[in-house]
């Protein structure tokens, strides 16, 4: 197997990456200043590349992973979220805040009333209240 | 200075009005810094408004209150639930959670309740006494000399890379390229940009720390919970034995050097303007545990990682002002938010404000004081009140924590971009913790990054490329040395490179 | 606790139906405007000249309207960043920009992803021309321009910090007049700029407003006045058309304050008369004195006329490099 050394090889491929494609398409010099711009980037290049190249050669025990339904899971909390946070502004924010909390709290198996009532009617209503009269921080 | 004015300034500070801005900025600071995703800098942002009516000390004793309460509300959810209110309280997680675990939460709060006051208490007596010879020694620090500090930084902080050495520095690699999105110090072009002005300043700190530490956390909680999983409180609320809920006194002597050189860390951080509490607690941390007989207790609830962080990003507060209110430079963004509120106030911080403003400066130490005081005291109150709140079960508690991180990335880091940013910081902060690549390197690395590129810029230019004159600079020489030092006392505590199993904080 | 009680009034009152209230002062203003907090973001960080002069004028205007006004700081880009998301604001008066004349006469010309020209805005008014000096401390061995030159062409460089891109321009026009190596070192604003001036790191610094009261206590002096007139703080240090540079290269800057263009007229009006009651203000006034400088609202029209004119120069200067 190669434990370990997955680190490795994903460090040593991002390196060389960035150093062929990833920093000249995105960093650019005028030459009109002693240090060039893409001297940190490169810097980290090139440490990913040796740093990678001596995990690959330590390797190590396998690395422990959680069931698969982990990261599952938390992609698409991650991409509800981002779904969220577009639709704050053409939904308004409380619509938007209180469906995220319902899937959210349907994703957690939460079925006892009181607390649902809590998560997906109190604690969007706190917050915007919170935010919109206390500090007077106007949201969508 | 004459001490008629100077009692006359401090006794000031004791009406019964200013006392009740005092305790009311602090309750305010406590509360949201407590709040993931809100920050001391956004507490001051609302709070300088309500002072355009108030007379000068009051104005200023209120927000410096609100200051002061942010770094003590800060720790309790990084305690809690392992989210850091901000991000200068990040280094509080790694023993103040697993203390919380171990059923003393309350313990934990109170250790680092009566450490971070302790770290402020000191830094204020430094500002009150020696400020302005501290300021001149402060303003030798060049670019030069920074850039010595930062490599100093670097060699210290490797220790806290986690289970291997070699992982650790791919994280830290890692965040000096996340950290050189923005535009280059020097020529002024854009880097790793795609286009967007707003990222021209740079990923927000707020909202990549935000993401990383709480929003990965919070995520990573809700993907654990299973069905049928009877749905816990967030943190174990009471122990019934009582020794796990006080502290005592003995207890915190017992940590007494550490906590001092937590302030003392904080204090030098704190008057060098631009560094930040949030290396000052990662610093700290690290040269304690790396000095300590037994690192390997570190990670694990020990109360001297709480002392070595929150003494020492506290101690950052007051001698932040001692740049400020002696030359008129503020040490980081929230002193600078304390300019401008002075400067509303009709009141310039520089070279005279002790000259022309005796009383007011006097009237402030005063209040400082007190707000101390007053943080101990609400301090006391508030964290049975956040006990009681994270007595609610999980199921409450993290989807709550996530509409407020959301909420407050929102609100005070650039909108829809900021909540972006913070989400892809939190995936990139799950891939790392699913490869066992320390997320604190990374942070640390980010936040250190833009420094050092800054000074080895300043220093390539103003040495014009001639590195021996680098002879000159004997606070950068001895800065060099520490360094050396460092990573040969380091290189012996680890033989095992790459293979040390994990007994420190994987973070 | 008199203060938020009053701030939660004042909001409920704003988010009731009436807000008439709001227009009873001063500022010609439509009927229902404005209707919610006004958002002033401004283009640098805390702390600093702007953002001071920000904060003042939307103290006075909460004072003299009555309206609910929230500062952001946006900074990044001198100012870019700002006059980027200002841009993509709704031009309904809601969003009120804060910056210098050169975010947006500098800043399109040397970003290139800013997506803006001066002409995007409308502009509502100024709060003061910023006094550009180029100091340095006062045992420095060179006290006039022409000395730190002569200083400068013996050590073969000199070194400036500076706050920002205008200043680093005119560092480099100084250096190719006189025919001597200047080495601007950029950084984090004008504080650190100050802070390393101070330091005795670099040689000298050009600074906006806080050399004014280095000055004054004498931990600092001037070498030259970087506008088109000497100043008071500073009576013997000549202007750089007085020791034989082009008028042109002299900085022209003011504080200003825009909305994207496209505001409706009569709201335009109700801003702008708000803008200038509050420069006029006491608090405003103090603020100057402090600064040793006065306020100076040159008005929508004004604003306008010296944001074109400098945008153009420096689109030649800067295309010529």
């Amino acid at each position: 197997m190669l434990g370990r050394r997955v680190v490795g090889i994903g460090s040593v491929g991002l390196g060389v990456f960035l150093l062929l494609v990833g920093i000249p398409m995105n960093v650019t010099s005028n030459g009109t200043i002693i240090m060039n711009p893409a001297l940190f980037p490169m810097v980290a290049a090139w440490l990913m590349i040796g740093l990678g190249a001596i995990q690959i050669i330590v390797g190590g025990p396998e690395l422990a992973m959680p069931p698969l339904s982990e990261p599952v899971r938390f992609a698409i909390v991650a991409g509800l979220t981002v779904g969220a946070a577009m639709l704050f502004e053409p939904l308004g924010y409380l619509v938007v805040a209180i469906g995220l909390m319902v899937v959210v709290i349907a994703m957690i198996y939460e079925r006892r009333p009181l607390w649902v009532a809590t998560t997906v009617l109190a604690v969007p209503v706190g917050i915007w209240l919170f935010f919109e009269y206390l500090i007077e921080r106007p949201l969508p | 200075m004459d001490t008629a004015t100077i009692l006359a300034g401090i006794s000031d500070a004791f009406t019964l009005w200013n006392l009740m801005f005092i305790v009311l900025g602090v309750t305010v600071g406590q509360i949201i810094g407590a709040i993931p995703g809100l920050n001391i800098l956004m507490a001051l942002a609302i709070a300088i408004p309500l002072t355009y009516s108030l007379d000068t000390l009051a104005a200023i004793a209120f927000l410096i209150s609100v200051n002061k309460g942010g770094t003590v509300g800060g720790a309790v959810p990084a305690i809690l639930i392992n989210t850091p209110g901000t991000p200068e309280s990040a280094a509080t997680t790694f023993d103040g959670y697993p203390m919380a675990q171990k059923g003393q939460p309350m313990k934990a709060m109170k250790y680092s309740l009566y450490y971070s006051v302790f770290g402020d208490t000191w830094s204020d007596i430094v500002l009150i006494t020696v400020s302005a010879p501290l300021a001149l020694v402060a303003l030798k620090m060049g670019p030069i000399e920074i850039l010595a500090l930062m490599v100093l930084a670097f060699s210290v902080i490797t220790g806290l890379v986690g289970e291997s050495m070699v992982k650790g520095l791919i994280a830290a690699a890692l965040g000096f390229l996340v950290a050189s999105v923005g535009i280059d110090p020097g020529q002024g072009t854009p880097r790793f940009t795609f286009g967007y002005l707003t990222l021209y300043d740079g990923l927000p700190l707020t909202a990549l720390a935000v993401g990383m530490l709480a929003v990965c956390e919070i995520f990573q909680r809700l993907a654990q919970q299973v069905r049928g999983m009877p749905a816990a409180a967030a943190a174990p609320t009471r122990s019934a034995d009582i020794a796990d809920r006080t502290v005592t006194f003995k207890e915190l002597l017992a940590n007494k050097w550490v906590a001092f050189r937590a302030a003392l860390i904080g204090t030098l951080i704190g008057a060098i303007p631009g560094l930040g509490s949030a290396t000052a607690g990662f610093l700290s941390y690290s040269i304690t545990k790396q000095s300590a007989k037994d690192p390997e207790a570190f990670g694990t609830g020990d109360p001297r990682g709480i002392a070595a962080s929150e003494a020492a990003n506290s101690a950052v507060v007051g001698a932040n002002l001692i740049p400020m209110l002696t030359l008129g430079i503020p040490g980081n963004i929230a002193a600078a938010l304390l300019v401008s509120a002075l400067m509303i106030h009709g009141v310039q911080p520089g070279p005279l404000l002790f000259e022309q403003q005796g009383q007011l400066i006097y009237g402030l130490f005063g209040a400082m004081l007190i707000a101390n005081l007053a943080n101990l005291g609400v301090g006391q109150v508030g964290m049975r009140f956040w006990a009681f709140v994270v007595s609610a079960p999980n199921t409450v508690i993290y989807p709550a924590a996530l509409l407020l991180c959301v909420t407050g990335v929102y609100i005070s880091a650039g909108g829809v971009m900021g909540l972006v940013v913070m989400v892809g910081a939190a995936i990139l902060g799950y891939v790392m913790r699913l490869l066992g690549l320390s997320i604190i390197a990374f942070i640390v690395a980010f936040v250190l990054a833009g420094q050092l590129e800054s000074a080895l810029l300043k220093t390539m230019l103003i040495t014009g490329g001639d590195y021996m004159q680098i002879l000159h600079h004997p606070i950068a020489m001895a800065l060099l040395v520490l360094s050396v030092i460092s990573i040969i006392v380091l290189g012996r505590r680890r033989p095992t490179l790459g293979r040390k199993p994990g007994a420190a904080a994987a973070a | 606790m008199y203060v938020p009680i009053k701030r939660l009034a004042l909001a409920a009152a704003l988010l009731g139906t009436t807000c008439a209230a709001g227009t009873a002062w001063g500022a010609d203003c439509p009927e229902g405007f404005p209707n919610k907090p006004i958002d002033f973001l401004v283009g640098f960080g805390a702390g600093g000249g702007t953002d001071a002069i920000a904060r003042s004028i939307a103290a006075a205007i909460e004072a003299q309207q009555g309206w609910t006004i929230v500062v952001d700081n946006r900074p990044g880009a001198g100012g870019g960043v700002m006059a980027a998301s200002l841009k993509n604001a709704d031009a309904d008066g809601y969003t009120v920009g804060i910056a210098g004349t050169d975010t947006v006469a500098i800043v399109p010309y040397t970003s290139p992803d800013a997506q803006f020209t001066w002409d995007d805005f409308a502009y509502l008014g100024s709060g003061m021309q910023i006094n550009y000096g180029l100091v340095t401390r006062s045992d420095s061995p060179f006290s006039t321009l022409e000395e730190f030159i002569d200083y400068a062409k013996e050590k073969g460089r000199a070194t400036v910090s500076v706050g920002g891109t205008n200043q680093e321009v005119l560092v480099k026009q100084l250096g190719e007049h006189f025919g001597v190596t200047l080495v601007a070192v950029p950084g984090k604003g004008a504080a650190a700029a100050l802070q390393e001036a101070l330091g005795g790191h670099v040689d000298a610094t050009t600074q906006g407003s806080q050399h004014v009261q280095q000055i004054q206590s004498g931990d600092m002096k001037q070498l030259a006045s970087l506008i088109d007139k000497r100043v008071d703080y500073a009576p013997d240090s000549k202007t750089l058309a007085e020791s034989g540079l082009d008028p042109s290269v002299a900085m022209q800057a003011f504080t200003i304050l825009m909305v994207p263009k496209g505001v409706d007229e009569a709201i335009m009006t109700c801003l702008a008369g708000a803008v200038d009651e509050a420069v006029g203000s006491d608090t405003y006034g103090e603020l100057m004195r402090n600064f040793d400088n006065k306020a100076v609202n040159l008005g929508p029209d004004g604003v306008t006329d010296i944001v074109q004119q400098s945008a153009t120069n420096y689109e030649k200067v800067l295309a010529a490099n």
